[in-house]
């Protein structure tokens, strides 16, 4: 009890998430007089981070990284402009299409939102999109990167769950499917509402063109998944070889980036990894010290008294993440979520974990975009210059329509097990 | 007066000294990024052409676990850890200031209990009074410098290291900050 209070008196405190799991461990060592796990102390943290699933962290941000350098997103808007042909609010659906396509290399919204809002957002506005509308629209799209493979957030769940990586990215993709689907039908009636432009005349030879350039751009999410399927790479692998076709792209056909880019690209990636995989080491002693507690056993007891039925505990479950997805990021929520409650959904409710797995990261990057701890909100308020209140309120109906899917995915496990089973 | 003189003195030397490290520390964190990325390539290419290192995929992961710790060090030096910031938001400047010192305040204590637990785990007297490792693991049953690594061939505790320099750095970078603060109030 006091080991609780004050792991949630140092959060509120502002003391860093990683810093404050393991100083719990330290007062609940201390609490219970329990002055030997000291010695196992260093050594669990150490191990925290021995996990070859882990290496896929780093190298997709690296891949991330080079994308962001190389100039490849502006391609894939391109494509996706050629593709879809003349239609009202065409350049909104491009936005959504373009970050579907995003979503299949890179696996952060708040990376993706940072790319899209430089290169969707004014050439939105330019075509006679309200601004607020357009960067909403971008907002929502970078939801799509946590949920589509490759997905820094399948990668966490997957380390925590013992699960394997690759059979989560596939999991991963009909409830992908599902939100990009809800997110056309979004754009569909806000085309209606604010009278969205149609999308200029392209000449079929312009068409052409632009295909012929992305294709490069479009070889790395087919490299990805295909390495990956096709058993020919781990996801850790996969990324590698993503992250060297992105610099060999950028660097030789693109020719956006130069030698000079490479080195800092490796120390950002390396910066941005460390946070995480700092923080996963400290879950690590985190979920040492609840299997002392024992935790689970106690949750489960309390969800038991609570309901019976899976579907209930599941909606239950999603209330709580929402909560806690407003004031915490996703891969710390994840990483305080997943040890309690996980053997409770399986040895309980015999819920699937793949299927718990989707709920949590989808349910989670919600969190991105609410105020008042919203990631995603505040890195599209600061690229586009939009109050972060009116991008809120406009991104609503997006949001919206994840919780439907939230709703079905808890009501229908097929949704998120059959194709992992089918391949 | 004199006090404060030496205050500010000291809280510069070690924000420079903190500042020199921040540097050094993003510059290791390149070296090994390229490091890892190479090995993997190395990897997909050595089983492409059927003669795969087995080594390289533990070497990847401890060199990972540097980054981490290295990273971990220079985001507390830059403030860059996830944080929920929920209440220092609502407060006041000067009640955010303050309980943003508390909070250093706290890690600096944090890396203090830190050094004494890796000084018992470490046992570097023991060690040197034992004379050699067998020794040391004869009297104390502390394996520590005995356990091996799987496929790389040498012994774990190489890796290990991080763990003290880890705690060193974050002293420093956590010292700097509080020293700071010290000026800002003086």
């Amino acid at each position: 009890m006091i080991a609780a209070g004050s792991f949630f008196a140092f959060l509120a405190a502002g003391v860093p998430i990683s810093f404050a799991l393991i100083l719990l461990a330290l007062v609940y060592i201390a609490v219970t007089g329990n002055w030997i796990l000291l010695q196992s102390f260093p050594q669990q943290f150490f191990g925290g981070m021995e996990n070859y699933g882990l290496l896929a962290l780093p190298l997709f941000i690296l891949l991330g990284e080079f994308m962001n350098a190389g100039g490849i997103g502006r391609r894939l808007m391109t494509l996706a402009l050629a593709m879809l042909g003349q239609m009202r609010g065409g350049l909104a659906y491009v936005n959504l299409v373009a970050n579907m396509m995003m979503a299949s290399i890179l696996g952060s919204t708040v990376a993706q939102i940072t790319i899209m809002s430089r290169i969707a957002v004014p050439e939105m506005e330019r075509a006679g999109y309200p601004k607020d509308v357009s960067v909403a629209i971008t907002a929502a799209g970078g939801l799509l990167a946590p949920i589509i493979p490759p997905s820094m957030m399948f990668i966490i769940f997957g380390v925590i769950a013992q699960l394997p990586i690759g059979d989560l990215f596939i999991a991963g993709i009909v409830p992908g499917v599902m939100m990009f689907t809800g997110f056309v039908l979004v754009v569909m009636y806000l085309g209606r509402k604010h009278s969205f432009p149609a999308t200029p005349p392209m000449a079929l030879r312009e068409r052409g063109r632009a295909v012929w350039n992305a294709l490069p751009a479009a070889l790395i999410p087919i490299v990805i998944v295909g390495t990956i399927l096709g058993g020919i790479a781990t996801p850790t692998e996969a990324a590698a070889i993503a992250a060297a076709a992105a610099a060999f792209i950028g660097l030789f056909i693109y020719r956006e980036m130069t030698w000079r880019q490479i080195l800092p690209a490796f120390v950002s990636a390396g910066k941005g990894s460390a946070v995480v995989l700092f923080l996963i080491a400290a879950a690590q002693v985190f979920s040492w010290v609840i299997t002392f507690e024992n935790l689970p056993a106690m949750v489960a007891a309390w969800m038991q008294s609570l309901t019976t039925s899976p579907v209930v505990f599941l909606l239950m479950l999603n209330v709580l993440l929402l909560l806690l997805g407003m004031v915490v990021d996703p891969i710390p929520a994840i990483i305080l979520i997943v040890p309690v409650f996980l053997p409770v959904a399986q040895g309980v409710y015999g819920i699937d974990p793949f299927q718990f797995g989707v709920i949590i990261c989808l349910n989670l990057t919600l969190g991105l975009l609410t105020p008042p701890v919203g990631t995603g909100l505040f890195t599209a308020a600061l690229m586009s210059g939009v109050r972060a209140e009116r991008i809120a309120r406009l991104i609503m109906p997006f949001l919206l329509s994840i919780t439907l899917v939230l709703i079905l995915l808890a009501f229908f496990p097929s949704l998120s097990i059959a194709l992992k089973d089918a391949l | 007066m004199q006090t404060h003189i030496q205050a500010d003195s000291h809280g510069g030397w070690l924000a420079r000294c903190s500042a020199v490290l921040a540097k050094g520390e993003s510059f290791v964190i390149g070296a090994l990024m390229v490091s890892i990325f190479g090995l993997l390539m190395l990897n997909v290419i050595s089983r492409a052409m059927g003669q795969p290192v087995i080594w390289v995929d533990e070497l990847a992961v401890y060199l990972m676990i540097w980054v981490a710790l290295v990273g971990a060090s220079l985001a507390l030096a830059k403030r860059e850890h996830l944080a929920v910031t929920l209440v220092p938001d609502l407060l006041q400047p000067t009640g955010r200031r303050m309980l943003s010192r508390m909070v250093d305040l706290l890690l600096f204590v944090f890396f203090l209990i830190l050094s004494a637990i890796l000084w018992r785990w470490f046992d570097p007297l023991t060690l040197l009074r034992a004379g050699s490792v067998t020794a040391f693991t004869r009297e104390t049953f502390n394996f520590l410098y005995q356990e091996p690594t799987v496929t790389l061939g040498v012994s774990k505790i190489w890796f290990w290291l991080i763990l003290p320099i880890f705690c060193l750095t974050g002293l420093i970078h956590t010292a700097a900050h509080l020293m700071r603060a010290g000026q800002g109030a003086s």
